[in-house]
């Protein structure tokens, strides 16, 4: 393994404490491209959670008067310019930011609880547990995602939840939760059927360690590693998604404001003469999912030994 | 009340996505085949009843499957006599229609007094139909209503079955007796819900309101509800305005999205295009010259709902919120100079009595707007002004653009609930907050802006709006004994309706539409913005 590692820690406890995450951890931070995929992400996400670091001006301060004016850089009252009402695309861009990534975080988090659930409990007990859980992966999964969140949303785009930050990106989150989770619960099974024949999970059974004791402590550890390398990839599909279904008016709801939403209202501008309407959110959206992917992906070959051979 | 949609914007990505995957090239410019003209149905649509027809598509489909007593100069907006040989009055009270000889319907029965006094009754018995409030003007209608209780169950059925003041004199005679002089009567009949219907109609309603028998140079073939409307040329039509070059209709249903797409693809043959596409459409020469205009006459106007308690039962309140709309600058921004900001509740100078500038705080000032609403003890903490309106993508649009002027000048924050039932929670009351309206004239008169005003009592109507001064008015100008006089009656009732300000008019919509090449003679509506479809030309 590293030898810049061994030689920094030097001895017989350090070399024992390098465990999976560390090693990983270490190869990440030597490639530039995580570096500045991992700054990308946090800059947005640092706007998602403080939109008001970069803009004073609130989104729904519209006014009609100051509308389709084009970029005008940064110092002057409008740095990336208005939309079509005179709402300013750098606040819209801030504040859109929250309803986006938050809807992805939320979506990715349940998914991946409900996953690694049902995939540790269907590798673990196998018999009816198992027969359960992987029929109903396999129904989820010949379902068209896509096709089955516009047939949901769209049955369900009448109803009224309110209008707060977590009420408007509700019912896309649990639209897209619910035919998201089956990836997890596939892997995770697998890395269980593998994990739990080793022979220390043997001996903790033989020692008389409870199931829960078992599968947290033994199994699990041992069997999240690929699951991990999905996220990052699995939240920049979900930012897509939420745009996908904004552009079809069925997403995340005016008055709210999302980075789809913007694309959908920008997108009809753009032969008319003002394409950074469209350009802008566009633009943010892209470097946030390509910087996911590529964390995604270097996260993959660090946390799978057998790839970086 | 009426809902007009004058131009079409909108874009459901969608549909617009899914439409153009679908379209297929013109088929029509053959040389030799029946000419089909292919126009839209903007909004959703219900029924084909003359009596029940209330919004600009059905108006628009009916006017050339039937015939009414009169119709209407696009140029001078003045009635002239179609199916009528005459209609004269000595006193404004008592009128006698002729009608001329040897016309039919589609199916072969006779266009007689007895189809119009029929289709009236039937109208005026049916108070769920959208044209009965015109029959309210006729003796014996009250005696036809059915006795309601407050909750709205009927108590009591009345057994009268027919208007007391309609009576058949002879085959072709029909004798009108109103409750009060109406100078404006003989302008109202060319109307929608004025239109006669065949006995085979009222024997089946409901198949009538599919498929409807008419009197006009179209009968409709079939109608595949929410997808399209077929109409063919009735061979056996004998009146002179028809469209020699037309055999057949076709209406396609776009539900609020636009059709645009589909027009550039050739295959409509009017349309109008959506704000984004509107300064390509401008900017295009050769488009330029197939458009076809008319001067606005519907009024789009604020309603707030008196019948609820709120800060808008103070009329300071209600001034605020109209001082601090933006109006010229939204209109100027979305309509591509397509509307104009209203001023007046009556289109000036597109009807009798018609006048700009009657509302006095329909001007754009932000410190008279916070200062009114100062007055009126500003806007309660931590309460959303909700903004209630149709689905249409366009409203849509101006109506954020009206909500982020209102939170900009005055800081109370806006949500829009765009409603597909709009026109229904509206007549039940149902809003909480602002919401839109809109009218368009059925008849060249300024009464016609103002009457559905009248509701006869208090908390009644769309806005729970009630003034005593203001029905006298009008009812004083009903039986002025000329137009003229009675005109200025009914602009004495609009002062009123301006001092009070039970609404906010916000802008009049011009009608404009782009045609096909193959289209000539291209005249809009002057009351609905829609083709007069009689008066095309089509060359191949």
């Amino acid at each position: 393994m590293s030898e810049a590692a061994s030689a920094a820690t030097g001895n017989v406890a350090g070399a024992a404490s390098r465990t999976l995450a560390s090693d990983a951890w270490r190869s990440l931070r030597r490639r530039p491209d995580v570096i500045i995929s991992g700054l990308i992400i946090t800059f947005f996400v640092v706007m998602a959670a403080f939109p008001t670091l970069f803009t004073s001006v609130s989104p729904r301060h519209c006014v009609i008067g100051d509308a389709k004016i084009k970029p005008q850089g940064f110092g002057n009252e409008f740095p990336l310019g208005t939309d079509s009402f005179g709402c300013d695309t750098l606040a819209q861009l801030a504040h859109g930011s929250r309803p986006s990534l938050l809807l992805a975080l939320v979506v990715v988090g349940t998914a991946l609880v409900i996953g690694v659930t049902l995939g540790l409990l269907a590798g673990y007990y196998l018999g009816w547990v198992d027969f359960v859980v992987s029929r109903t992966v396999e129904v989820f999964l010949v379902i068209p995602y896509l096709l089955a969140a516009m047939l949901l949303l769209s049955l369900f785009k009448n109803v009224d939840l309110g209008s707060g930050t977590f009420t408007t990106i509700m019912l896309p989150a649990i639209v897209l939760t619910l035919f998201g989770w089956m990836g997890y619960a596939r892997y995770v099974r697998a890395s269980v059927l593998e994990a739990k024949n080793l022979d220390y999970v043997t001996a903790a059974r033989a020692l008389g360690a409870s199931d829960l004791r078992i599968m947290f402590r033994h199994v699990l550890p041992n069997a999240i590693g690929p699951v991990t390398a999905l996220v990052p990839t699995a939240i920049a599909g979900v930012i897509g998604a939420e745009a996908v279904l904004a552009f079809l008016g069925i997403g995340v709801r005016p008055p709210a404001i999302s980075w789809g939403i913007m694309i959908e209202n920008g997108s009809s501008w753009v032969l008319g003469g003002y394409p950074h309407m469209l350009l802008v959110p566009l633009a943010a959206l892209l470097a946030t999912v390509l910087s996911l992917v590529v964390l995604g992906d270097a996260l993959r070959d660090a946390l799978d030994p057998r790839l970086s051979a | 009340m009426r809902q007009a949609r004058i131009a079409t914007f909108a874009a459901g990505a969608a549909v617009v996505a899914l439409t153009v995957a679908g379209c297929t090239p013109s088929d029509t410019v053959e040389d030799d085949g029946p000419v089909t003209l292919k126009l839209t149905i903007d909004q959703d649509m219900e029924t084909l009843f003359p009596g029940d027809s209330g919004i600009a598509d059905n108006i628009a489909i009916l006017d050339v499957v039937y015939d009414g007593l009169v119709r209407y100069d696009p140029e001078t907006k003045e009635p002239y006599n179609y199916v009528a040989e005459s209609i004269e009055s000595d006193d404004n009270t008592v009128w006698t229609i002729k009608i001329k000889p040897d016309l039919t319907f589609q199916n072969g029965e006779p266009v007689d007094a007895a189809a119009f006094a029929r289709s009236w009754n039937y109208t005026a018995g049916h108070p769920e139909l959208y044209s009965n409030y015109f029959f309210e003007r006729f003796k014996g209608y009250e005696e036809m209503q059915d006795e309601i209780d407050d909750e709205g169950e009927v108590v009591k059925e009345s057994p009268v079955e027919e208007l007391s003041g309609l009576t058949v004199a002879d085959d072709l005679t029909l004798e009108v007796e109103l409750n009060a002089p109406f100078a404006g009567f003989a302008t109202m009949l060319g109307y929608t819900g004025f239109y006669p219907v065949a006995q085979e109609c009222l024997d089946d309603v409901e198949a009538c309101a599919v498929k409807p028998i008419g009197n006009g140079p179209f009968q409709i073939t079939e109608w595949d509800q929410g997808v399209s409307v077929d109409a063919e040329r009735w061979a056996d039509y004998t009146l002179d305005e028809t469209p020699e070059d037309i055999d057949a209709i076709n209406w396609r249903e776009y539900a609020g999205a636009s059709s645009w797409s589909d027009f550039e693809a050739g295959d409509l043959d009017v349309s109008y295009p959506p704000p984004a596409d509107l300064a390509a459409a401008q900017e295009d020469p050769e488009l330029s010259e197939r458009l076809a205009e008319a001067p606005g006459a519907a009024l789009t106007y604020i309603g707030f709902p008196l019948y609820e308690d709120g800060p808008w039962q103070d009329k300071e309140f209600r001034k605020a919120i109209s001082m601090a709309i933006d109006r010229e600058t939204i209109v100027d921004q979305l309509s591509g100079g397509l509307a104009t900001p209203a001023d007046s509740w009556v289109v000036p100078d597109g009807v009798p009595g018609g006048e700009a500038g009657t509302c006095e705080w329909c001007v754009f000032d932000p410190e008279a707007a916070k200062a009114a609403l100062e007055k009126a003890g500003g806007w309660p903490d931590g309460e959303t002004l909700t903004i209630g309106l149709s689905n249409d993508e366009t409203e849509i649009e101006y109506f954020k653009a009206i909500g982020d002027s209102i939170e900009a000048n005055l800081g109370i924050p806006y949500e829009l609930k765009p409603n597909p039932d709009f026109s229904s929670v509206r007549s039940e009351q149902g809003f909480d907050g602002i919401f839109r309206n809109n009218w368009f004239p059925d008849y060249p008169l300024n009464e016609n802006y103002l009457a559905f005003y009248a509701v006869g009592e208090e908390g009644a109507g769309n806005f729970g709006w009630y003034d005593k001064e203001f029905e006298d008015k009008l009812a004083e100008g009903d039986q002025a004994a000329t137009l003229d006089e009675a005109v200025v009656k009914y602009q004495e009732a609009e002062a009123i309706l301006a001092e009070e300000f039970p609404t906010i008019p916000f802008r009049f919509n011009a009608g404009a539409e782009y045609y096909s090449e193959r289209l000539d003679d291209v005249v809009l509506d002057p009351f609905s913005g829609a083709v007069r479809v009689r008066a095309l030309t089509v060359t191949e």
